[in-house]
């Protein structure tokens, strides 16, 4: 056979995204259901997100702690039995939180929808917040938050986005352990009741779903308003960076040092947010960045540098992230500001401008692959107020990208002055 | 339930293909049969630092992942004790750029003194970063050797210690390569919108000329049984006291393997577990515990562990696991007990096979494990565990003198 190794093979790339159609029901009362039909297991999905994320607390803890306790005790089970029942029916509950959204998701086989429906209900709606089980869930939490502050990469980032956002803003603050102590059942049952109600929420089922189970989901939560009748009002707060741009956390007994450099930038919904989506990738956001080869694949300082835009409901920032070995400090940092200089004065070349949308291209199609991974870009776009159109727009934009683009936007948000620096371990 | 196609190639290479229609991607697996189990007990390490060297690029192929990327793929890897796995996922049309490098690494490496001296120093920030600069990060590597003393299974996929990686050369790791990367002890699973017979064709364009070597005898040394209760105690600056137990238990094709599966899901799966409900809840002792096994080819662990609440003594804690592992030896458990955690299998299996990239690592490790319709299979040996069994087999395993314990103290600790 003739097969000539040195020539790589043909290819091409997906010049469109093909998302799947979602249902949007409105349901009797006023609750929204979005409803995306994909995969062919016998498996489906329930996600209620909730405007109640920590920004909405006045104590730290009572946002997290709220919903993860929500499956620990209601009005008809007992904690036990709550457990007892999902772990029968295979099924599985997930909890998520952040700064601005509460999530909880319910995994069931499609069978047994409507017994664990009947759970979820429960766990949403007449949660309790029993004393023994939170008393638990206090000392186990507290003690995982001190093992989780051991870490230098966890005093990095901590100091860091405090320091980017101000200690007292509500996308900077950070518990302690201590804070667990002052938590009581009354703090989450107002929590609770303020900010778990179907007017201040929104629901994403995703799997296999017919007819039957949109009835079952409506059955539960879509016929009465249930919890308050307010909607969740997200105060906006003076974003004050720290003046100090280089902070230095001594660790003493660790072989290596955590790396947090960037700044304040933008979310989704800023114009340049994809120009600085691409921007990211080429910098620090792919295995094959200019951060990655430099500092990882030629010098061997790291096991692992990348960078990362991270956007909430009002802000967003920037952050170069690693952790290196103490003595390779100093070098690390020296390299990374060279490789912001390199993007400011040097623009791309047409190879690796072509390499990374392509990149992106497929780093898009693996984002929609499978029926959660969908089911989360959604919930994603959802909670900015945006849907599937975006991500088409977004497709659109990277295939249109140029060197002079990204050499502007180096320069408009990168540059090195602006940067905040935080060092965790020993140099 | 999976289907698949099985095709071997002259050289020994075996495929397994399996079509999944609603997806953009595919997927592409490799599994080459070596682990850390294969290395030279002096020079341990091996097989992880190779699989770093893997991604240095071939004859051919000057930059293995800039070529992926270009279209739009991606790829990664990691090496356990008993095998070594590459993936890549990229859109389907582009199928054949994978087999390109994957066969053009699988023919020849580009393994030289300088990717080396890099990837020594990356694997030795790995060592820092995942075992020395985190809070337990060596546990494994202390309770590895105290339960193995002959067999390789005594050291961790990162290597013993870093010396062993500081002193590899490159004669080492080319021998290594001789040894182990050869088709006929590779296996390829490809999961893609595509017919089975058109990415067989593929595959053997490019894979059918890659001669087959002799393979290194896999004759590994047999663990002699354990005899006596083996203890370690460490003093480490961490918040909370661990205890570690690990007992010996029966390899991956034994049919006890699932009792025991059972056995610690029984012990310690989600909050209606014995021990979440009677060591958590119950008692004010732990922060955490869990029963899990290794899940390893040859004769395996099953591991309890603990995390103790500050100012617990040991002693008491540990009284207490004993006793709930002493009820599970001595009384039968309910049958709707048993029947809990049956469903449960079954349920995170129909899940797992919800992603493509699950489906092509189930394809090939099943397919080393030597029975690949197991796969499809094994819920029949679940489903048929009774109540006998599970009884049986906690007898069996649950001995102090087939026990290592591992006490790690925080230094305050009484």
């Amino acid at each position: 056979m003739n097969l000539n190794r040195a020539i790589a093979p043909k290819f091409k790339l997906p010049d469109k995204l093909s998302l799947p159609a979602v249902n949007n029901i409105n349901m009797q009362n006023g609750l929204p259901l979005s409803v995306i039909n994909t995969g062919d297991a016998d498996v489906l999905r329930l996600s209620i997100v909730f405007n109640a994320g920590t920004r909405y607390q006045a104590q730290l803890l009572v946002a997290s702690s709220t919903i993860n306790m929500l499956g620990e005790g209601t009005e008809k089970y007992k904690s036990n039995e709550i457990a007892e029942m999902l772990d029968f029916y295979g099924a599985s509950l997930d909890f998520d939180i952040d700064r601005d959204w509460a999530c909880i998701t319910f995994y069931s086989l499609t069978r047994h929808f409507r017994k664990v429906i009947e759970i979820a209900e429960q766990i949403v709606k007449y949660p309790t917040f029993p004393e023994k089980e939170l008393d638990t869930y206090k000392q186990n939490q507290k003690q995982q938050l001190i093992i989780e502050r051991e870490k230098v990469a966890t005093t990095a980032r901590e100091t860091f986005v405090s320091s980017l956002f101000g200690k007292s803003h509500h996308y900077g603050t950070f518990a302690l352990p201590d804070d667990y102590d002052k938590l009581n059942g009354g703090l989450l049952k107002n929590f609770h009741k303020k900010y778990y109600s179907s007017c201040n929420a929104f629901v994403v089922a995703s799997g296999k779903i017919s007819e039957n189970e949109i009835k079952i989901i409506n059955d539960f939560f879509g016929k009465d308003k249930w919890g308050n009748h307010e909607k969740a009002n997200p105060e906006q707060q003076e974003i004050i960076t720290s003046p100090e741009k280089t902070i230095y956390i001594p660790k003493n007994n660790g072989v290596q040092s955590a790396i947090r450099i960037g700044k304040v930038l933008f979310n989704k919904k800023h114009k340049d947010y994809c120009g600085m989506i691409f921007f990211n990738t080429i910098f620090g956001g792919y295995f094959g960045s200019r951060l990655m080869k430099n500092i990882r694949e030629e010098k061997g300082y790291t096991y692992g540098i990348y960078s990362n835009i991270v956007c909430m409901r009002d802000s967003g920032y920037f952050v170069i992230s690693a952790e290196v070995g103490n003595e390779y400090v100093k070098l690390t940092l020296e390299e990374i500001k060279n490789e912001i200089l390199r993007l400011q004065q040097q623009k791309i070349t047409k190879d690796e401008l072509s390499l990374v949308k392509n990149y992106i291209t497929g780093d898009m199609l693996r984002s929609i692959d499978g029926t959660w991974k969908i089911a989360d870009m959604y919930i994603d776009l959802r909670q900015m107020g945006l849907d599937f159109e975006y991500i088409e727009q977004i497709f659109d934009e990277i295939l249109k990208i140029t060197p002079n683009r990204i050499l502007e936007l180096a320069n408009k948000y990168l540059n090195i002055n602006t940067l905040t620096t935080v060092i965790s371990g020993r140099y | 339930m999976i289907e698949y196609k099985k095709f071997t190639l002259k050289n020994g290479l075996t495929l397994l293909t399996h079509r999944d229609s609603s997806s953009p991607i595919a997927v592409i697996n490799v599994i080459y049969k070596v682990g850390a189990r294969n290395e030279n007990p002096e020079k341990t390490g091996f097989a992880h630092l190779f699989e770093h060297l893997m991604f240095s690029g071939s004859k051919n192929v000057k930059s293995f992942d800039g070529e992926l990327q270009i279209v739009g793929g991606e790829n990664n890897a990691f090496t356990c004790n008993d095998y070594t796995n590459y993936y890549i996922t990229l859109p389907k049309e582009n199928i054949e750029t994978a087999l390109w490098i994957e066969s053009d690494r699988m023919l020849h490496p580009n393994i030289t003194q300088q990717n080396l001296n890099t990837q020594r120093s990356v694997v030795i920030e790995e060592f820092n970063q995942r075992y020395l600069n985190q809070p337990y990060g060596d546990i494994w590597l202390l309770l590895r050797p105290l339960a193995y003393k002959i067999h390789p299974y005594q050291w961790a996929t990162i290597g013993k210690n870093v010396e062993h990686i500081q002193n590899a050369t490159l004669d080492d790791v080319k021998h290594f390569f001789d040894l182990h990367y050869s088709p006929n002890n590779a296996i390829i699973s490809i999961v893609a919108d595509m017919e089975h017979e058109k990415i067989y064709e593929l595959v053997e364009k490019w894979f059918d000329d890659i001669p087959c070597r002799p393979l290194a005898l896999d004759n590994l040394p047999k663990e002699p049984q354990q005899t006596e209760l083996r203890t370690l105690t460490v003093e480490r600056d961490v918040p909370l006291t661990y205890i570690y137990k690990a007992y010996k238990m029966c390899n991956r094709t034994n049919p006890d393997y699932y009792v025991s599966d059972l056995l610690t899901d029984i012990l310690s799966s989600g909050k209606s577990s014995r021990f979440y409900q009677n060591l958590i809840q119950n008692t004010n002792l732990f922060a955490s515990t869990n029963a899990f096994i290794s899940g390893d080819i040859d004769d395996g662990l099953l591991i309890v562990s603990a995390r103790l609440l500050p100012n617990v003594e040991i002693k008491t804690a540990e009284a207490v696991i004993d006793k709930e592992i002493e009820k599970i030896c001595t009384t039968k458990v309910s049958e709707y007990e048993l029947e809990k955690v049956k469903n449960k299998i079954e349920s995170a299996q129909i899940f797992a096979e919800t992603s493509i990239m699950n489906k092509a690592m189930i394809l090939c490790y099943y397919e080393m494990l030597g029975n690949i319709d197991l796969m499809n299979t094994e819920l029949d040996y679940y489903r048929a565990i009774n109540t006998d069994d599970i009884l049986r087999v906690s007898k069996n395993i649950f001995s102090n003198e087939r026990c290592s314990t591992l006490y790690y103290k925080n230094i305050a600790a009484k």
